[in-house]
């Protein structure tokens, strides 16, 4: 998690210092304690799972697991697909006229 | 001027398709690519579809690690061409980068039909081709997303098969395909290129769209097998043919789950085992040999042998010079399998059998080899016919092409295309000319010398290994350690009493019901001096050409009901074979999960049409020869060839070999015959 501040700090601020990351990684069952002074962040995975983290040290966890403050896409793919096909299709139809021309070599 | 100002432009999008989706990112962001080592192995798990490979590759263009560079086809849209992960396995470093399937289908689409256009010529006169066929190919095309429901869902994160309006995936693909086949009836309709000539480089480009069981010549030939259909231009007895086997398939099929993962054979096999999946190739099958036979009968071959040898010399260097590439350079490597639509990913260094099979270009070091020397036959034959010297450029392909056929080991390639081209040598050089009397002579001597050379070996242990081979491999005894069986089942190989071991045990009801029917035609009931057994005759060819342990074990497999035997079980269907019929692999434990194909593109052919399809193919074949109702020529020889090498190779199962295979049998014996 070490190797990985700079993502980390980039995402759930400057860390507080003398943090240490052992106990979290040493106990399946540990539980984060709220800091009052941390503002919460929402953090997202590549499924669009949401869950929202009130300190620096349970950001920088989740962080350092793949998850993200940017929110993926509310679109879905294959709609953002379908939209891109149908205006590709469009534009096929309109420039083919110029490029398949009738005519001699 | 305007030439060149057109080359720019197909320059340009040949460049917006290859590298733009790799080196997309967002740049405001702190996340940088980094150097990949140990301890950056988080940094990359933890920044997934943020970092774009050419990011990566900018950083680590110098680095001593080992790294692999994998495609990830199950990752989304936003993945696309990103980092979706980094791994380290051994001493290797395993990138993952995304290529979601669908954008994946329109860029390869779009390279390769932009390719197609820049090799064609413009039509002097426009013709005209029906929307019908562009909408029935999308639907036919869009339907196997739903019979081969397991392949896809496992390839692609937004895959959904229900039938409802706001089904984005399906609707998609349903554009895609139409889209592609709008593409080839206005290609078509004003550009010219021949099939025959095409045909080298599919080698080149298989053409299997990433993530898919589906390559371009499937879209492309059903298209024109659709176009066949409308114009009633289809063979009367090749349709009622195949109605009645297709009939037959129908009411035979037995589903079951069974899946294929296809392997090597991705985009030109059925992953499923079902009603729908079967259908579905029976279909595709049937227009794909309708449209390579349309688009033959309508383009003139012109006697062009020079644009012929050129293309198969062309397409031959650069399958070695590439496939050399893509074994020294990971970018390489990774980029062939995206731009060529390879159906297996390339070796990654030059060892001894990575250096065989060109495994990327090549699903098999036969197949290779029968091209290479293909090739070369062809170049023989020009240079003969034309008795011109020959050219240097030639010299520097055929240079390569000799390379490539050396590395693919294929033995029975290398001797054919030596029988082939002296008899080419003595045919068209020194005009010798063979009567059918002599022909049948020297294939009696040739039986005669084999017969003596079965004599002087161990004929009596050539003629059993087959059976015993087959008994090895099927699940007979229960006991849980291999050996064991092999102890037990050995007693009865040295007194080969294969009658009596199935019996024991009721082993017979374990075993194939060709290995049943096998033994009881070895076992014989009189004997006829002189008169070898056909069961010992085939294990003795099976040991000179090497075939032994895998028609063994294909013997072992092959279980069909009597319908299964005679009609097959249709077309590009193997989950049958594969998985229906138990047995007990006796092989080192790394070969265990492999993939065990019949290596004889005949055997595949039983396990497709059956008996009776193959029989009514040589019928067919035999009464054209036998009536001098055939062109004897350049496509005749490369028709022998195929047949010769087909025998011990599965290379019908690959699309390329198939449509090189259909288009030399069609100019061999259906196209207009030359008068003699």
């Amino acid at each position: 998690m070490e190797n990985n501040l700079e993502s980390i700090e980039s995402q759930c601020g400057i860390s507080p210092g003398d943090t240490s990351f052992k106990q979290i990684e040493s106990n399946p069952n540990y539980i984060f304690e709220n800091d009052p002074s941390f503002e919460t962040i929402v953090l997202y995975d590549v499924d669009g799972n949401i869950v929202n983290v009130n300190s620096w040290v349970e950001c920088a966890h989740y962080v350092n697991g793949g998850w993200s403050n940017l929110s993926p896409s509310t679109v879905p793919g294959d709609m953002i697909i379908f939209s891109g096909l149908v205006m590709i299709t469009i534009l096929y139809i309109i420039l083919k006229k110029t490029y398949f021309s009738y005519g001699k070599n | 001027m305007e030439k060149i100002k057109k080359k720019y432009r197909y320059l340009i999008l040949l460049f917006v398709i290859l590298i733009l989706p790799f080196s997309f990112s967002q740049r405001n962001d702190p996340i940088n690519a980094k150097p990949i080592n140990d301890s950056t192995v988080g940094y990359y798990q933890s920044t997934t579809c943020k970092i774009s490979l050419f990011e990566v590759l900018s950083k680590n263009l110098n680095t001593d690690e080992k790294l692999y560079i994998n495609n990830n086809d199950y990752a989304g849209i936003e993945c696309f061409g990103k980092v979706t992960g980094l791994d380290k396995v051994g001493d290797t470093f395993f990138l993952s980068i995304g290529t979601n399937t669908m954008v994946s289908i329109v860029l390869q689409m779009s390279l390769w039909f932009l390719l197609i256009f820049i090799f064609s010529k413009k039509r002097s006169e426009k013709i005209k081709i029906s929307y019908l066929p562009a909408f029935a190919n999308a639907l036919l095309f869009t339907y196997q997303q739903i019979s081969e429901s397991r392949f896809y869902s496992q390839s692609n994160t937004y895959y959904s098969n229900t039938l409802e309006v706001n089904n984005y995936y399906i609707l998609s693909y349903f554009f895609i395909f139409l889209l592609c086949s709008l593409a080839i009836k206005d290609l078509f309709e004003n550009r010219y290129f021949n099939v025959l000539f095409f045909i080298p480089f599919i080698y080149l480009f298989p053409a299997t769209f990433m993530g898919m069981n589906l390559n371009l010549y499937l879209l492309i030939f059903s298209f024109f097998g659709f176009q066949s259909l409308l114009l009633k231009k289809t063979n009367k007895f090749f349709n009622y043919i195949y109605a009645g086997f297709t009939i037959i398939w129908i009411l035979n099929k037995k589903e079951t789950i069974n899946f294929f993962d296809t392997d090597k054979l991705r985009g030109f096999i059925n992953s499923a085992n079902n009603m729908l999946s079967t259908i579905f190739w029976v279909s595709v099958f049937y227009l794909v040999v309708n449209g390579i036979i349309y688009l033959l009968s309508n383009q003139k071959f012109n006697n062009n042998l020079v644009k012929l040898k050129d293309g198969f010399l062309i397409s031959g260097s650069m399958i070695t010079i590439l496939g050399l590439l893509g074994s020294t350079s990971i970018i390489f490597n990774f980029f062939n399998f995206y731009i060529f639509g390879q159906n297996k990913r390339g070796m990654k260094d030059l060892e001894s059998v990575a250096g065989n099979t060109w495994r990327g270009f090549a699903s098999s070091a036969e197949f290779i080899g029968e091209f290479y020397a293909i090739s070369l036959l062809i170049t023989i034959y020009y240079y003969l016919s034309k008795s011109q010297k020959i050219i240097y450029k030639d010299l520097v392909f055929i240079a390569l092409c000799l390379f490539g056929l050396y590395k693919s080991n294929n033995f029975a390639a290398i001797i054919s295309l030596i029988g082939f081209s002296s008899y080419l040598i003595l045919k068209i050089r020194y005009k010798v000319s063979l009567t059918n009397k002599q022909i049948l002579g020297i294939v009696l001597i040739i039986i005669f010398l084999l017969g003596g050379v079965l004599f002087i070996s161990d004929y009596q242990l050539l003629s059993k290994i087959l059976i015993e081979e087959a008994l090895l491999h099927s699940e007979l005894f229960q006991f849980s350690d291999n050996y064991i069986n092999f102890l037990y089942k050995e007693r009865y190989f040295l007194e080969q009493d294969y009658m009596t071991l199935l019996e024991v045990d009721n082993n017979y009801t374990r075993a194939s019901s060709s290995l049943l029917l096998l033994i009881n035609i070895y076992t014989p009931k009189f004997d006829i001096p002189l008169v070898p057994n056909i069961i010992a005759l085939l294990s003795a060819v099976s040991l000179f050409i090497n075939r032994t342990e895998l028609w063994g074990i294909f013997i072992a497999k092959y279980s069909p009901s009597i319908t299964d035997a005679i009609f097959g079980y249709g077309p590009h269907q193997l989950s049958n074979y594969l998985y229906d019929h138990r047995i007990r692999l006796d092989v080192p434990e790394y070969k265990l999960n492999m993939l065990y194909l019949p290596h004889s593109s005949l055997l595949d052919s039983v396990l497709f049409f059956g008996i009776s399809g193959v029989l009514i193919f040589i019928l067919y074949c035999s009464i054209k020869i036998y009536r001098n109702n055939y062109n004897e020529g350049l496509f005749f020889y490369i028709f022998l060839f195929l047949i010769l090498n087909l025998l011990k190779s599965d290379s019908l199962l690959y699309a390329p070999t198939f449509i090189l295979f259909i288009g030399v049998f069609y100019k061999a014996f259906i196209e207009k015959i030359n008068i003699k």
